[in-house]
């Protein structure tokens, strides 16, 4: 019963939906919509279990003094006072929790996406290591592909650097990216197919 | 020192009580709006200096000085302030009033005093809300299966009424009435969430007014077919309008014409009086209109009215109506006459415009009409229609010539075709001005780009013109469609630009579409869509009744209901000329109205028969009518299923025309559009059980289900099918191996995306063969999830995992938490617990963003072996470079069968893998037959 209600619900939702792709009907759209209000129905309570998961985590870490504990006080003070605000005085522009949104979370977030630029840096120099016969191929599409977006390069080697660029972007680039989507969608499909036929049930929890 | 102190705090208090009174909201000013039906308030006031950081005004109307109720607010950026020195705020519109939000109990604004009048939004509370209802124009929203059955019959002072509770409402909606007096007060709130002191109380009084007239009349006397053609710019003011009346005057009669309007204006001004203060003064004196009055084009409001008018001079109604006058119309005589359009609203009220712009045409000089075909658009949930109006156009969009050699040109062009037209081939013929062929192109597949390079005798910069040959299906449109358009050289870009566009001698730009429908309910067409002449195609959304309307008459406190009538409109009767309507409740409808014909006729009163009539009639429909005969032959809820379908059907069936104009009265139009499936012309969209466009997926899903089908029979079997090794999942035990040997943990990553991503999916169905195999080992496994939905599936597949692997006591639920459901939140948990943990392996699998490099170089820094595994394309690289093996794409889709190796999950491999070979068999063959122009495939199976 754990296991065969669950699958139950999957299979019967999961082939209405595959329905609903291809029966247009007002029947069809109307559970849809059904269906999503439910959704947002469901989703605050989900916000729950992110919580309560946030809660002992922390508390737990707290509980047993491991390395580096004092951070779990703050991020469970960040999170209460940053609820408390919301709840106190709104959300809308000018309130504590705007405050915190723009001048806290915001620019550590901006922090975290900075360090791309570094990281993407050192993985430059570790995909164009000219090691093998691949890489020197891969290192010169780069320095084609880097000189073309740059004016420099077009003075220095004129417009055919651009038209190589757009060759090597929109011919072998394309056409591997759209090989790899074209085996990405056929494995969702294979995917999808194994959940809505109850091969695939490991998502359930476990295996058999 | 108290002294002192208590000088200090005295000053604090009074520069606290100084900055708190600066922040009032000043010059709060309540003006009617002008040319409206006395329907609305302006509402003017400073705005406040931006040192008080105000966030929002409110603004709160009551009907007496002592109890204000919030109405609405107007934003402010606090930072910014308010550009200008006035704000304003119109009452002119329905707003809400109440519904199930409303407070239940009256209550106070925030940081009100006890004594002040200023309150929150009206409670749902119907004693409180009920005695307001006179003092308003209510409008009650309501879902169409409570309305049908869920009503509560109420009679109260012998009216019949149906009552809701204010929960069961959608909302009621009011909008204030002529005559009533309104107060109203601004409440400034400051960023911190703080209210000032509301504003003086403003009283203000709505009247009707004048109507606005229209704009830029032109007429044109058509003189061949004797048409009398009127076209105008509707007012901005529309509301309370309800026909618009055409006009022709001798000139001779404009003295008398002038005194007409000044009685006009008399008039309103009687009417601002009397709705202000009713004394029952005596009118002034009327004055006859002397223009006559040829046609008359009732408002369809809320929906456009047409804002043009044909009138046929041969019809005999004119004919007679004219010959009265002594006027004849011809193109020598109309310079006798003025040609006036006036706007009438609901008081009589008429504002005029005499068209300065007035010729005579032949009808050789109307735009040629193009075809228009009208269907139910297949594949759709019922709720369309779909209009085809004219042929295929092709235009140039925009011209670029290269760099070094200025005559090689890219053109851009757009191709406009409906769905019924299979555009087979278009031609590009290039011309100078001279008429001499330059060259030419022609396209197949329509890329929207052609390139042509200008033969040496040309010069770069020259104009030149490009004649389009597009050829089309011939079941569908016979023949060809030859466009023409001028390309010419603008001095201020430096380029070649696309000009005029020439079809059938016409410039295609200077005209527009106007698509006029009526639903079978109505009287009267409405203006549906005006489109530009290059659009040939038009999907008419006819959604479902939803909702019923209802203005909110009375209430009844006892049962807590608001009361509203009974009524089911069920649409205009053509051959009655009347709308049909009948109750909800029918014998209490009739026996209420037979008992209100004997109270008035017991009154004996000769003013009452117009009442008396109508009554009768009402009866008299509900008894002839053979619709209404046929619905109230039925009983309780199968009358009113009835009663809902007829309505419904009528007012989804639409009859549609065509008119195309250039804005000066110089317009033609269709007849009604019928067809031989549709002689009345009747149109009703129908839903559709299968979309059609989704059958080239539905074809390659069943081929596909058939191929896992077969493989799975065929594995079960017994035979032994080849699956190609794959190096990052045979690499999964190594890489346990080494964190149990390292004595580390492991950390397993399941992407950002959500339950709803089957990428996550997959990554999940992997987590729960890596645990096992980790527990087994004893190895800890931790996982830091992203997303809530995610985390108790994750927690469960990683417990029963653990069970499985016979280790029930090294599962520690703390092992799998919610870390955060920001992007770079959940990224420094996650490189925490790299660092921290000292994890000596990670697996990173499911979808990933930009956040992907920053956990893989993380990882790659703390010497962890990484193997990672996504189907974002943006991603994979990184992954390559800095993990030590990627699942590209459909590997991760691959990996839990491949990891299983159960004969089910190894069918559906080996299935994908043909179906991969199938696809590229028919990408070939694809490719083989366009490069051959060869088309049909494409066609057959659309992108789209």
């Amino acid at each position: 019963m754990k296991r065969s209600i669950p699958l139950a619900i999957v299979i019967i939702l999961g082939f209405l939906f595959v329905g609903y792709v291809f029966i247009p009907h007002k029947i069809s759209s109307d559970f849809y919509e059904w269906y999503m209000e439910w959704m947002k129905a469901m989703s605050p309570f989900g916000v729950i279990l992110g919580i309560m998961s946030i809660i002992m985590t922390h508390t737990a870490r707290i509980q047993h003094k491991v390395p580096n504990w004092q951070y779990s006080i703050v991020t469970l003070i960040a999170m209460i006072f940053t609820a408390y605000a919301g709840f106190a005085w709104g959300t809308q522009e000018g309130t504590p929790f705007m405050w915190l949104f723009k001048n806290v979370q915001m620019p550590m977030g901006a922090t975290m996406f900075s360090l791309l630029a570094f990281y993407i840096a050192s993985a430059s120099y570790k995909a164009f290591r000219a090691r093998s016969a691949e890489a020197t191929v891969l290192l010169l599409a780069a320095i084609i592909v880097m000189l073309g977006q740059v004016p420099v390069g077009v003075s220095l080697f004129g417009e055919g650097i651009n038209d190589i660029t757009h060759w090597i972007l929109n011919v072998p680039n394309l056409a591997s990216k759209r090989g790899i989507a074209l085996g990405v969608g056929l494995g969702m499909v294979a995917t999808s197919l194994r959940i809505l036929l109850g091969i695939e049930r490991t998502y359930l929890g476990g295996g058999e | 020192m108290r002294k002192l102190l208590l000088i200090v705090l005295l000053f604090s208090f009074s520069i606290v009580l100084w900055a708190n009174n600066s922040c009032i909201v000043k010059g709060l000013t309540v003006t009617d709006v002008p040319y409206d039906d006395g329907s609305g308030l302006l509402l003017k006031w400073e705005p406040l200096p931006k040192s008080c950081r105000i966030i929002e005004y409110r603004v709160y109307r009551g009907v007496s000085k002592d109890s204000l109720f919030y109405l609405g607010k107007i934003d402010v950026d606090p930072i910014v302030g308010v550009v200008g020195n006035e704000m304003q705020f119109s009452d002119n519109d329905f707003r809400p009033f109440v519904d199930l939000e409303s407070p239940a109990k009256l209550k106070k604004e925030k940081g009100q005093s006890k004594d002040s009048p200023i309150y929150r939004s009206l409670p749902r509370n119907v004693s409180v809300v009920g005695p307001l209802l006179s003092k308003f124009s209510t409008l009650g929203i309501i879902d169409k299966d409570i309305f049908y059955y869920k009503t509560k019959k109420v009679i109260k002072n012998k009216e019949l009424y149906a009552g809701l509770k204010t929960e069961e409402f959608e909302g009621i909606y009011a909008n204030i009435i002529p005559g009533q007096a309104y107060y109203y007060t601004i409440i400034a709130v400051n960023e911190k969430g703080t209210y000032h002191p509301y504003a003086p109380i403003v009283k203000g009084i709505s009247h009707p007014n004048l109507p606005e007239p229209v704009n830029s009349l032109y007429v044109k006397l058509i003189k061949d077919k004797s048409y009398l053609q009127y076209e105008f710019e509707m007012p901005l003011f529309t509301d309370g309008i309800g026909s618009f009346d055409f006009y022709i005057l001798p000139k001779g009669k404009i003295a008398q014409f002038e005194k007409y309007k000044q009685f006009q204006k008399e008039y309103e001004e009687y009417i601002i009086k009397e709705t202000k203060d009713p004394q029952n003064r005596p009118s002034p004196q009327p004055v006859e209109n002397p223009a006559i009055l040829i046609n008359s084009v009732e408002t369809s409001y809320p929906y456009p009215t047409p804002n043009f008018a044909r009138i046929d001079l041969n019809d005999k109604t004119f004919v007679d109506k004219l010959k009265n006058n002594n006027i004849v119309l011809n193109e020598s005589t109309l310079d006798n006459y003025y040609f006036i359009v006036s706007c009438r609203d609901y008081y009589g009220l008429e504002a005029f415009d005499i068209s300065k712009n007035v010729n005579a045409i032949d009808s050789s000089a109307l735009p040629i009409m193009p075809s228009m075909k009208v269907r139910d658009k297949p594949s759709d949930k019922g709720d369309m229609i779909e209009l085809m109006i004219g042929r295929p156009i092709v235009y140039l969009t925009q011209i670029n010539s290269d760099v070094k050699n200025k005559k090689k040109l890219t053109i851009n062009y757009e191709l406009l075709k409906n769905h019924i037209v299979k555009v087979k081939k278009v031609d590009f013929k290039f011309f100078d001005m001279s008429g001499k062929e330059l060259g030419s192109v022609t396209e197949h597949y329509f890329d929207n780009i052609v390139r042509f390079t200008l033969p040496a005798e040309v010069g770069a910069n020259n104009p030149f013109k490009v004649v389009f040959t597009i050829y089309t299906d011939q079941n569908n449109y016979k023949g060809e469609t030859y466009l023409t358009q001028h390309v010419i050289y603008n001095e201020d870009l430096k380029q070649l630009k696309s000009d005029a566009l020439i079809l059938n001698n016409e410039h295609i730009m200077d005209y527009r579409y106007l698509i006029l429908k009526k639903a079978k309910s109505v009287k009267n067409f409405q203006v549906t869509k005006r489109l530009s002449p290059l659009m040939n195609t038009f999907d008419d959304n006819i959604p479902y009744e939803t909702s019923f309307f209802k203005g909110v008459a009375d209430y009844d406190a006892k049962r807590g209901l608001f009361l509203f009538d009974s009524m089911i409109d069920l649409g205009y009767d053509e051959n009655l000329q009347t709308t049909l309507i009948t109750s909800l409740y029918l014998n209490d409808y009739t026996d209420n109205l037979k008992e209100l014909l004997s109270d008035l006729t017991a009154k004996d009163d000769p003013n009452l028969q117009p009442e008396i009539d109508y009554y009768k009639s009402m009866l008299k429909m509900q008894e002839d009518v053979n619709i209404l005969k046929e619905a109230n032959g039925l009983l309780g809820k199968k009358r009113i299923n009835f009663l809902k379908k007829y309505r419904e059907n009528d007012k989804r069936t639409f009859i549609y025309y065509l008119v195309k104009t250039d804005g000066t009265a110089q317009f033609d139009l269709t007849e009604n559009y019928i067809d031989d499936t549709h002689k009345n012309g009747e149109f009703f969209p129908e839903p559709d059980w299968f979309n059609m466009a989704n059958l080239p997926m539905l074809i390659a899903s069943l081929i596909f289900g058939i191929l896992v089908l077969y493989y799975i029979t065929i594995v079960k079997k017994g035979v032994n099918l080849y699956i190609r090794p794959i190096a990052g999942l045979e690499e999964i035990d190594n890489a346990i191996g080494r964190a149990t040997e390292m004595g580390r943990p492991i950390l397993f990553v399941p992407g950002l995306s959500g339950i709803d991503d089957v990428a996550t999916l997959a990554a999940l169905s992997i987590l729960g063969h890596i645990t096992k195999k980790a527990a087994e080992y004893d190895t800890k496994i931790i996982v830091p999830v992203c997303d809530y939905i995610v985390l108790p599936i994750a927690q469960q597949i990683v417990k029963e995992a653990h069970y499985e692997a016979g280790r029930p006591d090294s599962f520690d639920p703390g092992n799998v938490f919610f870390v955060a459901d920001g992007q770079f939140a959940y990224v420094a948990g996650v490189n925490g617990v790299m660092i921290r943990e000292k994890t000596a392996t990670n697996f990173y699998l499911g979808m990933f963003y930009a956040e992907a490099l920053l956990m893989t170089e993380t990882g790659n820094s703390t010497g962890a072996i990484q193997i990672s595994g996504s189907d974002a394309l943006t991603q994979i690289p990184f992954f390559i470079t800095t993990c030590d093996y990627t699942l590209i794409g459909e590997e991760l889709y691959a990996a839990s069968a491949y990891l299983a190796r159960e004969a089910l999950m190894l069918g559906t491999l080996k299935a994908q893998d043909y179906t991969k070979l199938l696809i590229i068999i028919f990408i070939t063959v694809g490719t083989i037959l366009s490069s051959f122009h060869f088309n049909f495939l494409i066609n057959w199976f659309p992108a789209e």
